[in-house]
């Protein structure tokens, strides 16, 4: 991951010495593992879901696992897949997966006050890994009061966890064929992480309006296609929060 | 188009979106105007996450007493106001959807 890691094979050692060293780091990387938990009652089962849909789109079972590596993305995999196996023209396949993951940029300018003084590779590591999980437990202890200097090393654990199980559970998915019945109601996990995520969130009156009028629109821009309810309802909730935040 | 390439597009894609900000422009390239902005970032996006996500089965509004993840997220709410703790949370959320289901 870190370049020149191959070549010289002190720079490992020397990083794996920093990190037992640092009992701060450690603690950043054993808090984000303890928090990666819960997630995964979320993760592994949606990430059968995107295995069995990647070869009923018909796609080949090699490109069926590499597709969650190289897009790293639940809701944008799941999109791509089921328009491939409609035969959607490309075009459209390649535009839905972005717009779907265009809360990204939004995330992405959120994080560069807590991780923006980072090196350039680890950014680039982080942008990578940063799926929706990620930014949220991420931007929940940025925010926490706490003094967190070694917050990359949170995300990167939360990250890179939650990237080998996202791998697995495809790969278990495209082979298998497993799924979780739907009666366990695990579907309902991935809903609950974002429940539980926000209360933390709400730190004053502008944040709770912002909140509000986020759920009240999401809520009746759902019909929207291309997850474009999300977008929409996100922009009022800032625009609100804003709005409430300058007319005090 | 060759499968690979379209996956591939939509990963470059995603990353060059996710690291925007954050690895590309970096440190200094947001005005003070949108960083009071990002601030809402979370609160604004966590519940438009997980409200369809509750009210919105198979593509169709499902807001009526016969919908147990209503409930379910009401007592996961609760649990997650008074707790801040999110393994409750979930397990509060699941454990009462479960109950319900297995009662009604």
């Amino acid at each position: 991951m870190v370049s020149g890691g191959f070549r010289d094979p002190t720079t490992t050692d020397r990083v794996v010495t920093e990190v037992a060293q640092s009992p701060r780091r450690r603690d950043e990387i054993r808090s984000g593992l303890i928090d990666t938990l819960p997630l995964l009652l979320a993760v592994i089962p949606f990430g059968f879901v995107v295995g069995v849909a990647a070869v009923g789109a018909g796609l080949s079972t090699t490109l069926s696992i590499a597709a969650s590596g190289v897009i790293f993305a639940g809701a944008a995999q799941l999109a791509t897949m089921s328009l491939l196996g409609a035969g959607a023209a490309w075009p459209t396949i390649i535009g839905t997966s972005l717009v779907i993951n265009a809360r990204h940029v939004m995330y992405s300018g959120t994080l560069v006050r807590p991780l923006g003084h980072l090196p350039r590779a680890w950014r680039w590591l982080l942008s990578y890994l940063m799926i929706d999980q990620v930014f949220a437990l991420t931007v929940t202890r940025s925010h926490d009061g706490g003094d967190h200097p070694d917050l990359h090393w949170y995300s990167v654990g939360i990250g890179l966890t939650l990237w080998t199980v996202w791998m697995i559970a495809t790969a278990v998915g495209v082979i298998v064929g497993a799924s979780v019945p739907d009666s366990w109601g695990l579907g309902f996990a991935a809903p609950l992480i974002f429940i539980g995520l926000i209360f933390p969130a709400l730190t004053d009156r502008a944040s709770v309006a912002a909140a509000v009028a986020s759920g009240i629109t999401a809520i009746v821009a759902a019909p929207l296609p291309f997850n474009l309810g999300l977008l929409v309802a996100a922009l009022v909730g800032i625009t609100t929060g804003v709005a409430v935040d300058r007319s005090r | 188009m060759n499968p690979w390439l379209m996956i591939s597009l939509i990963g470059i894609g995603t990353v060059l979106m996710r690291g925007s900000f954050l690895a590309i422009l970096g440190p200094g390239s947001i005005p003070p105007a949108l960083e009071r902005a990002l601030r809402f970032v979370p609160a604004a996006v966590f519940p438009a996450i997980a409200l369809p996500a509750v009210l919105v089965v198979e593509g169709a509004y499902a807001i009526g007493f016969d919908n147990y993840r209503i409930y379910a997220t009401a007592v996961a709410g609760v649990v997650g106001y008074r707790t801040k703790n999110l393994s409750f949370t979930m397990v509060a959320g699941l454990a009462t959807l479960w109950i319900l289901e297995a009662l009604f």
